[in-house]
């Protein structure tokens, strides 16, 4: 481990005191740490540094938030994961829509910002296409597992039976899982980029799958909502 | 704008409902039409009292003794100023219409007036609630880190003092949390954004987020099996959940655990959240969501959060809903919180 590469952070971050907690939290972990504290700022060190994650403020003092992941998805696919406040909850949608990897609500800990960022740099480094899913064509989590080869997704062994349109729900958030998944790019992504912008169909099937697979619907363990943007696949945390 | 042209609609229906009864009632007698004058009398008054303003009666008078004039009043289909009447009529319906005019915009004031003070006393408990949780556990947190900056601590009492600085900051942002609400609900006139939300959905991500906090007590639901479409602002609605399921973690000492129950009738959707805990203490339900309930506590060595915010901001949000939040004595022998929600059409 000692001679493993180390991953460049970038933190785009206006406030010196979650900058200072960012940075010593990430350097601790063994990451890389450069930081910005403007969109101008962020975007030349992107472009010179080209870090392998960025953390990206939504509220920088200079630049809209989603005016700098556009910029910056013009030319790379560094995951970005969004910072927002509170008060920033529908700018959350369109930012990851724009393009940003994942999003974590401030005040947020530790645990949850090292967790989204190995849960983005996997997703860069090791695509659906090259990971365990690729090597067995099959996802696990807990006591589901969903089987890429038959479409069948499996709860302890046993069979769930979903219908084809939830399985291909499950399928999806699978490919993905970790990340949330907006029902705007669910939407495209299930039914084309046609379909109605009106998700109360996703909702309906998420409820028929959630009755199949979750042992208690109203505590969730596989499928979590985050309310107003979209869903989340629960991730198996590895060591 | 938009007033307007709803008072000139009104005024204009109004209008010509009068002339089609009198018309209809001209029908009947052939001599001078007896019930002219009292249906525009009734007119006008209508009017004055659905209009905004002097504008809109006294235009109806007007046009009201003409009719009764022209129209309705030998010779018909003529203007005649000799009948002796027509002054007394026409003078019949400016009082009336200036009358009900004056005594409905008195009315408005009033109500405007009373508005306006019910919201100044909202906003005054509001601040008093806050300052009130945020002192507190600011005072602990300021305790521990100075006492953090000395040299002479054990790693124990050192691990001690960062818990506890924690466990205030953690309650802070709950604080603000519930204020960002508040500012959303009653910001000015932006309204909430109602979206047609699976309850089921907030319900879960509410529990999932209350389980992830320290103490937080199993939480047992009961729903029907079908599928409740509800429209709410979801953010805000899990919230009231999240506030619900903190009370009584924070204040139900003996509870050993909470119970959601929802039912749907009558196009509306009840949640109760009961607990089997102490118990709101006799005394307590009035003003229980104002932070009255912090003063009857007071000698409790515990007490020191109050209910305040957190249950007048569930009220708040409920409210703009359109529901109604109250608070009861559970049958398990804990609190029993229960609020309703507005769901139209069911699914």
């Amino acid at each position: 481990m000692a001679n493993e590469i180390k991953r460049k952070i970038l933190i785009a971050e206006d406030d010196p005191g979650i900058c200072t907690f960012l940075r010593a939290t990430l350097l601790a972990e063994g990451y890389d740490v450069i930081t910005a504290h403007d969109g101008q700022n962020a975007l030349g060190m992107i472009s010179s540094h080209c870090p392998d994650c960025v953390l990206l403020d939504l509220g920088l003092p200079d630049m809209d938030g989603n005016q700098i992941i556009q910029s910056i998805r013009k030319w790379t696919h560094t995951p970005i994961v969004v910072i927002s406040a509170r008060s920033m909850e529908d700018d959350k949608a369109r930012a990851l829509d724009l393009g940003a990897d994942d999003y974590m609500t401030k005040p947020f800990g530790t645990v949850e910002l090292l967790a989204r960022i190995r849960t983005a740099l996997r997703h860069t480094h090791t695509t659906s296409e090259t990971g365990e899913l690729a090597l067995t064509g099959c996802y696990r989590v807990g006591g589901l597992e969903i089987d890429y080869n038959k479409c069948r997704v499996y709860l302890d062994g046993e069979d769930v039976h979903l219908t084809p349109n939830e399985y291909r729900i499950v399928a999806l958030l699978g490919k993905h899982a970790g990340r949330v998944l907006t029902y705007k790019s669910m939407l495209r992504e299930l039914w084309g980029p046609a379909a109605s912008s009106d998700n109360k169909i996703l909702r309906v099937h998420m409820a028929g799958i959630r009755r199949k697979i979750e042992p208690n619907p109203n505590e969730p363990r596989y499928i979590f909502t985050e309310v107003g943007v979209g869903y989340r696949m629960a991730e198996e945390e590895r060591p | 704008m938009n007033v307007r042209l709803r008072d000139a609609l009104i005024w204009a229906g109004i209008m010509a409902a009068a002339v089609g009864l009198s018309m209809a009632l001209s029908g009947i007698y052939d001599d001078n039409n007896p019930f002219a004058t009292p249906v525009f009398i009734l007119a006008v008054t209508l009017i004055a009292r659905l209009t905004h303003g002097y504008r809109y009666g006294v235009a109806a008078s007007i046009v009201g003794t003409f009719c009764v004039n022209y129209m309705f009043t030998y010779p018909f289909w003529e203007f005649d100023v000799t009948p002796t009447g027509y002054p007394l009529t026409f003078s019949m319906l400016l009082m009336v219409s200036l009358i009900i005019s004056a005594l409905t915009t008195q009315i408005k004031r009033q109500e405007q007036l009373r508005f306006a003070a019910e919201r100044e006393k909202m906003h005054a408990d509001l601040l008093r609630a806050i300052a009130h949780d945020i002192r507190t556990p600011l005072a602990s947190i300021l305790g521990a880190s100075s006492s953090l900056k000395a040299q002479n601590l054990s790693l124990e009492n050192r691990q001690a003092l960062v818990e506890s600085i924690d466990r205030d900051a953690q309650w802070l942002v709950r604080v603000t949390e519930n204020l960002l609400s508040v500012t959303r609900v009653t910001g000015g006139d932006v309204s909430l954004r109602k979206t047609d939300e699976v309850l089921e959905e907030i319900i879960g991500s509410a529990i999932v987020k209350y389980r992830r906090s320290p103490g937080a007590l199993p939480v047992h639901v009961e729903t029907p099996e079908r599928i409740l479409i509800v429209p709410m602002d979801p953010t805000l609605v899990e919230q009231v959940l999240i506030n619900l399921f903190d009370n009584v973690s924070a204040h139900a000492r003996t509870a050993t655990g909470i119970w959601l129950n929802v039912r749907q009738a009558d196009g509306l959707v009840r949640l109760t959240v009961e607990d089997d805990g102490d118990g709101i203490p006799p005394g307590g339900l009035p003003g229980i969501f104002e932070g009255g309930l912090r003063d009857l506590s007071r000698n409790r060595p515990d007490a020191r959060r109050s209910m305040g915010i957190g249950l007048s901001v569930c009220r708040t949000i409920i409210r703009a809903h359109g529901g109604e939040l109250t608070a009861d004595g559970s049958p398990r022998g804990g609190a029993a919180f229960s609020f309703t929600l507005p769901c139209g059409e069911e699914q």
